[in-house]
């Protein structure tokens, strides 16, 4: 059974590359949404596995996004998708529970790979 | 901002484009004095937070339509095409130019979701912490990237 994907991002661009990257994989992407607050609203309906999310969209970040999201699911996947890649986000990130962080522009090998290390069982 | 500064603000903005450009569509934008078509397009963002700038992506509608058809993997693209993948590559390019400036200065700054329109956006430049870089794609098509008036935390502390 395929891994559900929730892909947070306000551009189509990016949207359409992780359905191509996803496509005949173990993932399918069973939701995208365009906003931060689609997400919030729309986690529930879906209950995916993992979320990837872009962190400059209209509203709120998704860098606060996914604080939410795991403050009310703290079991809650979250993989970060961004541009906005240097030490001050990746550190938030990482303090805030996201599972790894994928810079723009990615590639199917980094996608792939960072949603392996995202499901794999956590170390100590 | 002294002149050494604008100097390196410069190189790291012209490192994030070239760099971004190659990795997104594998175009090579070379820098050079450029003029622009008639038929151009602008993409633009506020960088807020730690800096405060306008960063403006003005280019030939020809290199956002390659872009695009690059991208879609189709030689047919709409114009709604264009703009989308526009917007995505003027968001990476920022995204990069922000990770540049944190390295170089340890300033932390976001900039806001980039917005496109048809034809030039040109803002009068402030007097200080402005550049403009023009690249030629060596295809007839060109582009000028315009960082107006950064301001870091110094300069508006102290803003004479």
């Amino acid at each position: 059974m395929s891994k559900k994907i929730m892909v947070v991002d306000d551009s189509r661009i990016a949207q359409l590359q992780l359905q191509k990257i996803i496509s005949n994989t173990e993932y399918e992407v069973a939701a995208c949404c365009q906003s931060a607050e689609e997400a919030l609203a729309t986690y529930d309906k879906v209950l995916p596995d993992l979320v990837t999310m872009d962190i400059v969209m209209p509203g709120m970040d998704g860098l606060d996004a996914a604080r939410l999201l795991l403050e009310t699911h703290p079991d809650a996947k979250i993989l970060m998708i961004s541009s906005l890649a240097y030490d001050d986000t990746i550190d938030e990130a990482k303090r805030i529970g996201a599972l790894g962080f994928v810079y723009k522009p990615f590639d199917q090998e980094q996608v792939l790979s960072a949603m392996e290390q995202a499901f794999a069982p956590a170390t100590t | 901002m002294t002149t050494q500064q604008l100097k390196e603000l410069q190189e790291i903005v012209h490192q994030c484009m070239q760099d971004t450009t190659i990795r997104f569509a594998g175009i090579d934008l070379l820098r050079e004095e450029t003029a622009l078509s008639d038929n151009v397009c602008t993409v633009h963002t506020t960088l807020e937070g730690g800096c405060n700038a306008t960063l403006i992506l003005c280019a030939d509608t020809a290199l956002l339509t390659r872009l695009a058809r690059i991208i879609m993997c189709s030689e047919q693209v709409t114009e709604q095409d264009v703009q989308d993948v526009a917007i995505e590559y003027f968001n990476v390019v920022c995204g990069r130019i922000a990770a540049g400036l944190y390295q170089t200065t340890r300033i932390s700054s976001r900039f806001t979701p980039p917005r496109f329109r048809t034809g030039a956006y040109v803002p009068e430049a402030p007097a200080v912490g402005s550049c403009v870089l023009g690249y030629s794609s060596g295809s007839n098509e060109n582009a000028q990237l315009m960082f107006l008036g950064l301001l870091t935390p110094e300069d508006q502390a102290c803003p004479a």
